[in-house]
This record gives structure tokens, C-alpha cells and sequence, in this order.
């Protein structure tokens, strides 16, 4: 045995040797932390399939003026950060006078080699709607404000119409006579279209109100089916039924089309209060996110809704997603995408048992039905740790962004990429 | 009448040298020798060897069997002298003769004895560092930054690595075997123990960690050591060494981790690297070293550094992401990296014979 000892050494080095040959490389790996003292969390991650960078954006608080700024970065296909920036826009013009203003994510849209932001410039006071343009680089091309004096505006979502902008947002007034507000109450809320020309900022093609009584909020805008807009958000016009999913098909000049005006009520179920949280466009229809709750209960559900030719939506598929009972079925759904396996993931937030929340990662089939088992947690083991969002890589991977809570008000963005196992990718 | 005063003068001489002690004997066997007188000498010294009070000395021993081994050459009996010979090589194991003194035919004899030892059986004690080598960099912060470090060398802006230089401990019992011209092969059994700390910064100071691994590893080490001066006496004798190791890995914990940023982290009691596969359970080393020795009678005290270089990944590569509270709580992810090791150690080698005739 000793005599044979060398050459068994030998065997084993030249075996161990063959098996240690691949080259992994730096920056392989697939957690990743961003972010600096401030950062209160991520709200949206944008894939460039040309060359497998991300954009991730969220909002920090600056440590100078304790106020919260918008928060871009930039980062490569293995996660490693080739720029940020830290963007004040708020709307000084406007408000010069009133100290703390904050910029107050909305959403973060790519269309070419630009991106178009819109959200809003807060104080305890006064919201105005705010936009910019970046290119991906992040150098600010252009940006705006909408002020109505006596009307709070937050901005929501756009999209790029030509050379205008359509935006979405809210507001607590009617802005357009007929448009049922009951008073201008915290309690009410009307949803705030506006189309702009950003080479002159300072006019305002078409402004209006659309809504319900109650508390209207909006998510989403898109085109869809040639000169139909659709919007995506909630009301409360049958306030017996609490929040629903409201999805309303509008003209270029925000007049209704027809009766495409749908309210979702999730699950058939009376009084819960859906909450939407992100839209994933489909060739013919969205899918849609969020969470369904009644007091301390929250489901995230799973809504397919399509449009034909001529513009007519129909719901295809409205339910909420159970989630584990470790965890009481609670969770909410805040992004969605489309899987390359023909599955749907949607990444969120579910509580735990022994800490605050985890980051959840959930998968269905195609028509909605979460595949039996697959549920995923992520985080650190004490905080409150969220999924924000999720989308589809060019190599059929999951990016992942989420906030994770180190703990005393310290956040971090986060990035994961994942197989469709929902295994951390090496 | 003659026959009966010899017979007296014979029982005298008896009488007269069982009255003597075994030194005196000794002496007088020796001086026997000397004046050709051979054929008594066997009797007169033979039971001084077995008993208590009396007895000869170590060095007497070896005069008296030195003396015996003589007779019986001189007298043609060959199976007595290596038989005396041999009780000579017990007694002194490494005995030298002279060539001023000795006579070829004693020389002669002696030269087809075994007179080294048949092994020798060391055992050492001592410290060791390990030297992390960095195959592959995975971290959650920026891989293309210098974000990580090692038992405590660097840091980011004003912030040093809180991490220190670890020192463990090894211990190892060894069978060596003398080939030729100072030529040994060593094998044994090694239990090691050892750790290192690691610092991963973050993009903005305030965020920041410390952890420190820890391993046992049972080896197998296999080695070629060659002395200088080898049958030297006396001094210190330089030696180097080279060989490979089979390692095999006992036990891998996180046995320390602290964040810097945020709430206070508390590492788990219990982190085991191997039972969730974070870490490779085989490995292999090549060793290099060089000691000194210092012959103690028949063994030695011995001194010595070896640096060791594993061979393969000490990461389970698959399996990086395994502890998800140290990925997530601490943001930190494993590395591919060998575990490079300098050792110092001392120790004391026992030279066991078995004094023989050799073929041929």
C-alpha cells in the first residue's frame, strides 16, 4: 500500500486536475449589492438585450439635504456597475421657496437610446408631475414639470407618442368638467392624462381628468391597437366591492372609446382592495401584478386580460396566487415577466414566520396556475427585504432586483440572477 | 602432584576473578586479549551480562561485547561473534569502529550487519498561516474593483481590513525510511488545523463585513528528504524536503462574522461548510520544506518550515450559494481559491533497529 501511495497521489491530481480546468472568470457570480448611505429601495430594472447591460433605478435619500433623489444605475451583463447618478429634479421653479422637496419615483421607460422618467417633486404641501429624459449613459437631455396651483399631480407612467409624451399620473381635483369628483377631499383622487411636446416644456398639449368617485390611481399607459390607449389602475367606483383593477381604453385626446372602461374584481371576491403593481405587455393583451388585501391578509394575484383588433378587452384570467401557509398565503406581486420556459415569474414580497418579509419569487403556468412547489424566498434573515421587479435576460436567466433591509434604515439595492429553478446563477 | 597445584592455581584464578567485579573483569579481559590469552575470557566476563547488581555500564557493555565479538573471530567461531556483534549493535546501535583500532577482520564482519536503522518514527508539533490563493474573484460587490481581502492586508479610503493573520496548529506522526546518500522517504498522518479571515468592502463604506473560515484537515502526507551530512555526529544537520499530501477535509465552519452597516449581525452556532456543500472535501498538496535536526544519542530533535500548496479549488464551486444567510446577511459569496500554508514546526524522531546480517 505505502509502495502504491505516490502513484495513487499522482492519480488523484491528474483526475483532480481535469476536473478544474474550466475558467470561471471574475464577476461570474450572481448576488450582487448596490448602492451607497441612502438608498431607501429599487423600484424598476430595465434589460438592453443589445448588450445584456441593466438599468436599475430607485430612489435615495441625500445625506446633505435629507431629501430623496432619483437613483440610476447602470450596470454590465455580470452585474458589475459601469455608471450612476444621483439625480435631484425636483421642481425649484416652481416651489423655490418651500425647503425638503423630494423626487418621488413613477416609472422609468427605454424607447431607443433614451430614457424617459416621470414621477413626482413632493413636499408636505405641493406635488407637481416631473419628467426627464436621459440618455444610457444618464446624461440628462431634457426635463419638465406640471404645476397647477391648488392641485397636487403625481406622475405615474409615460410613453414616447412620436415627438410628444404621453403621461399618466394623478390628481386630487377634476380637471375637466363632467368628470364625476365628488369633493376634493385626501380621500379622492382622479386619475391626470397629459400629452406634451418636451422640446417646449412649458405647454401642455391636451390635459384632463378621468375617474370615478372614490380613490382612482393609475400604473400603467401604453399604446395599444393602432390609436387606442389603454391605462392601467384602480378604482373605487363600486366602493361596496372596495379597490378594483381598472383598465380603461382612451382616444389620443383621453375620451373613452366606446365602453372600455372594465373594473377587475380579483377572485370574485367582495371587499378586498387590489393594488396594482406592474404590468407585463403580451403581443395581445397585459398581464398584471399586485396584491389583493383585507386588513392584515395580501395576495398577490394573477390577471390576463387581451384586446382584439378593434380594441375590445376581455379578462381571460383573474385570480390570486396562495402562496405558502407557513406564511398565511400572504404576498404581493410587485413585478412580472414572462419566462423563457413559457412560464410566468413574478417576484414580490411575502412575510416570514421568524423575521419581517422575504423577497418571493413565484411561478405559473401560462393561464395563471401557480406550478405546485415553486416558491421561492430570498434575504437576510431579520428586516424587511422586497422583490421589486423582474425580467427575462438574453440567455434565458432571471434578473432579480430587490431592496434589502440591513437594519437601522440602512437599504441596499440588490440584484440576483436566477435559473428558471429560481437557483442563484454562479 | 603437578596436576594437583595446577588444579589449585586454576580454582585460585576463579576464586580470585568471581571476586572481582564486573569492571575489574572487563579490564582484565581486555588485558588478556592483549597477551593472546582468549580462550577465558567468554567465562570470565559471560555473566556479568545478565546480572543486576554488578552489572556493566552502557559503555562497558559495549567494550565487553566489542571484546567478545574479537575472541570469537579469532577463535573461528563465527556464529558466537555475530551473535556478539549483534548484542553490540543493541547496545550501540550506530557503532563506529576505528580503523586505527578495530581489525580488518572486525571490519570486515561489521560490514555485513545492518548497523541503520531499520525506519525511524517522527513526530512533530507546530503552527501554521494559511496563504489564500484567489482562482476566481466572485463577490457582491464590484467585481471590478479590489473589494476583498485577505487575513487582513488592505482596505478601502480610510477603512482598514479588520481581519487578522489566523494562526492554527498541526500535528503529525511520520514513518521514515533511509533509502541512500542522505536520501529518506517520509510518509505519515497530519491533522491540521487552520483558518483565515476575509474583508469584503462594499461600494460605499458604510457597509462592510468580516468572516473567518476555519478548517480541519486529516493528510496524508508523502515526501523525499534529503539530508546534508547525513551520518554526521553531533551538530546540526540541514535537510529540504519535497512530497505531496492527499488532504482530506474533517471539518470547514464560519466561526467568526461581523457587518459593519446596519443592525447588529449574529452569526448561527453552527455553520457547516461541509453539510451544505460549500466547500470540496478532497485536495491534494504539493509540499516543499527545509528543517534542521539535531542528533539526540541514536535520535534526533528536529526544526522545520514547509510551505504547502494545495492543489485544487477549496470551493465547492457549485455550491457557492449555499448558506443563504451568509450570501445575503453579509453579502458574501465564496471565492475559488487554494489554500496555500506555511508551517513551523519541531519534533522528535525515534530511529528504531533491528541489527542483522544482510544477504549477500
Amino acid at each position: 500500500m505505502i509502495k502504491n501511495l505516490p502513484l495513487l497521489l499522482f492519480i488523484i491530481i491528474v483526475i483532480g486536475s481535469c476536473s478544474d480546468a474550466e475558467d470561471l472568470g471574475p464577476g461570474d457570480t450572481f448576488l450582487k449589492y448596490y448602492g451607497e448611505a441612502g438608498i431607501q429601495g429599487g423600484e424598476e430594472i430595465l434589460y438592453l438585450s443589445e448588450s445584456g447591460e441593466s438599468i436599475l433605478y430607485g430612489v435615495q435619500i441625500s445625506a446633505e439635504e435629507a431629501q430623496s433623489d432619483l437613483y440610476l444605475l447602470k450596470v454590465d451583463a455580470n452585474g458589475n456597475e459601469i455608471a450612476s447618478e444621483t439625480y435631484d429634479l425636483t421642481d425649484t421653479a416652481t416651489f423655490g421657496s418651500e425647503a425638503r422637496f423630494n423626487d418621488i419615483a413613477g416609472s422609468l421607460r427605454r424607447e431607443g437610446s433614451q430614457l424617459y422618467f416621470i414621477g413626482s417633486s413632493q413636499n408636505a404641501n405641493f406635488s407637481s408631475l416631473t419628467w426627464a429624459i436621459f440618455d444610457l449613459d444618464f446624461g440628462l437631455e431634457q426635463q419638465g414639470w406640471i404645476s397647477i396651483d391648488g392641485v397636487s399631480l403625481a406622475g405615474k407612467d409615460l410613453f414616447a407618442d412620436n415627438e410628444e409624451l404621453v403621461l399618466v399620473g394623478t390628481a386630487d381635483a377634476v380637471l375637466q368638467p363632467g368628470d364625476p369628483l365628488s369633493s376634493n377631499s385626501a380621500d379622492e383622487q382622479q386619475i391626470y392624462l397629459a400629452r406634451i411636446n418636451p422640446a417646449d416644456p412649458d405647454s401642455i398639449l391636451v390635459q384632463r381628468t378621468r375617474g370615478f368617485e372614490g380613490r382612482d390611481d393609475v400604473l400603467y399607459v401604453d399604446r395599444f391597437a393602432d390609436d387606442n390607449i389603454v391605462i392601467i389602475g384602480t378604482t373605487q367606483r363600486t366602493s361596496s366591492r372596495g379597490t378594483n383593477i381598472l383598465v380603461m381604453a382612451l382616444n389620443d385626446i383621453f375620451s373613452p372609446r366606446g365602453n372600455e372602461e372594465i373594473s377587475i374584481v380579483i377572485g370574485g371576491e367582495d371587499n378586498y382592495n387590489e393594488e396594482v403593481f406592474d404590468v407585463y405587455k403580451r403581443d395581445d393583451g397585459y398581464v398584471i401584478t399586485g396584491s389583493s388585501s383585507r386588513g392584515p391578509s395580501a395576495f398577490p394575484f394573477f390577471v390576463n386580460i387581451s384586446y382584439n383588433a378593434s380594441g375590445t378587452i376581455t379578462i381571460d384570467q383573474r385570480d390570486t396566487l396562495g402562496v405558502s401557509a407557513s406564511t398565511g398565503n400572504n404576498g404581493v406581486g410587485r413585478g412580472i415577466t414572462f419566462g423563457p420556459n413559457g412560464n410566468y415569474f413574478i417576484v414580490g414580497v411575502m412575510p416570514t414566520l421568524d423575521k419581517g418579509s422575504e423577497i418571493m419569487l413565484l411561478q405559473t403556468d401560462q393561464s395563471g396556475n401557480h406550478l405546485e412547489a415553486f416558491e421561492r424566498g430570498y434575504g437576510l434573515t431579520a428586516g424587511n427585504d422586497t422583490g421589486n421587479d423582474i425580467v427575462v435576460t438574453t440567455d434565458g436567466s432571471l434578473l432579480i432586483l430587490s431592496t434589502v433591509d440591513l437594519g437601522q434604515g440602512n437599504n441596499l439595492l440588490s440584484l440576483m440572477k436566477v435559473n428558471t429553478k429560481g437557483d442563484l446563477m454562479r | 602432584m603437578r596436576e594437583k597445584l595446577l588444579g589449585a592455581i586454576l580454582a585460585l584464578t576463579v576464586i580470585s576473578a568471581s571476586a572481582q567485579t564486573c569492571s575489574q573483569r572487563l579490564v582484565q579481559a581486555e588485558r588478556d586479549y592483549e597477551n593472546g590469552r582468549l580462550q577465558s575470557i567468554p567465562d570470565n566476563i559471560g555473566d556479568c551480562f545478565g546480572r543486576r547488581d554488578g552489572d556493566f555500564s552502557k559503555e562497558e557493555r559495549i567494550r565487553a561485547y566489542r571484546l567478545l565479538t574479537l575472541v570469537h573471530i579469532f577463535t573461528d567461531n563465527e556464529p558466537e561473534a555475530e551473535r556478539s556483534l549483534i548484542s553490540l549493535l543493541r547496545v550501540d546501535p550506530e557503532h563506529q569502529l576505528d580503523e586505527r583500532v578495530d581489525p580488518a577482520e572486525l571490519r570486515l564482519l561489521y560490514n555485513q550487519f545492518q548497523t541503520r536503522p531499520i525506519f525511524r518514527i517522527g513526530f512533530r508539533a507546530g503552527i501554521n498561516t494559511s496563504f489564500p490563493q484567489v482562482m476566481d474573484s466572485f463577490t457582491a460587490s464590484d467585481a471590478n474593483f479590489d473589494n476583498k481581502f485577505y487575513n487582513g492586508r488592505g482596505g478601502v479610503e480610510n477603512q482598514d481590513a479588520a481581519g487578522v493573520r489566523r494562526i492554527g496548529f498541526n500535528g503529525e506522526v511520520t514513518y521514515e525510511q533511509y533509502f541512500k546518500a542522505g536520501l529518506e522517504g517520509v510518509a505519515g498522518l497530519q491533522v491540521r488545523a487552520s483558518s483565515y479571515d476575509v474583508d469584503n468592502f462594499f461600494n460605499d463604506p458604510f457597509f462592510n463585513n468580516n468572516i473567518t473560515n476555519s478548517q480541519v484537515y486529516a493528510r496524508l502526507p508523502i515526501m523525499a528528504r534529503y539530508t546534508l551530512n547525513y551520518d554526521k555526529r553531533g551538530g546540526f544537520q540541514p535537510y529540504g524536503l519535497i512530497g505531496l499530501s492527499y488532504d482530506f477535509l474533517i471539518s470547514a465552519r464560519y466561526v467568526n462574522a461581523t457587518r459593519r452597516g446596519g443592525s447588529q449581525f449574529t452569526l448561527a452556532d453552527n455553520v457547516d461548510l461541509l453539510a451544505s456543500n460549500q466547500v470540496n472535501r478532497h485536495n491534494a498538496s504539493f509540499i516543499a520544506g527545509i528543517g534542521l535536526r539535531f542528533p539526540v544519542q541514536t535520535h534526533f530533535l528536529t526544526a522545520e518550515f514547509r510551505y504547502e500548496k494545495s492543489f485544487f479549488n477549496y470551493i465547492d464551486e457549485d455550491n457557492r450559494y449555499s448558506n443563504q444567510s451568509i450570501n445575503f446577511d453579509l453579502g458574501h459569496v465564496e471565492d475559488n481559491l487554494r489554500l496555500d500554508f506555511l508551517s513551523l514546526t519541531i519534533g522528535y524522531t525515534l530511529s528504531i533497529y533491528n541489527p542483522k546480517r544482510l544477504n549477500n
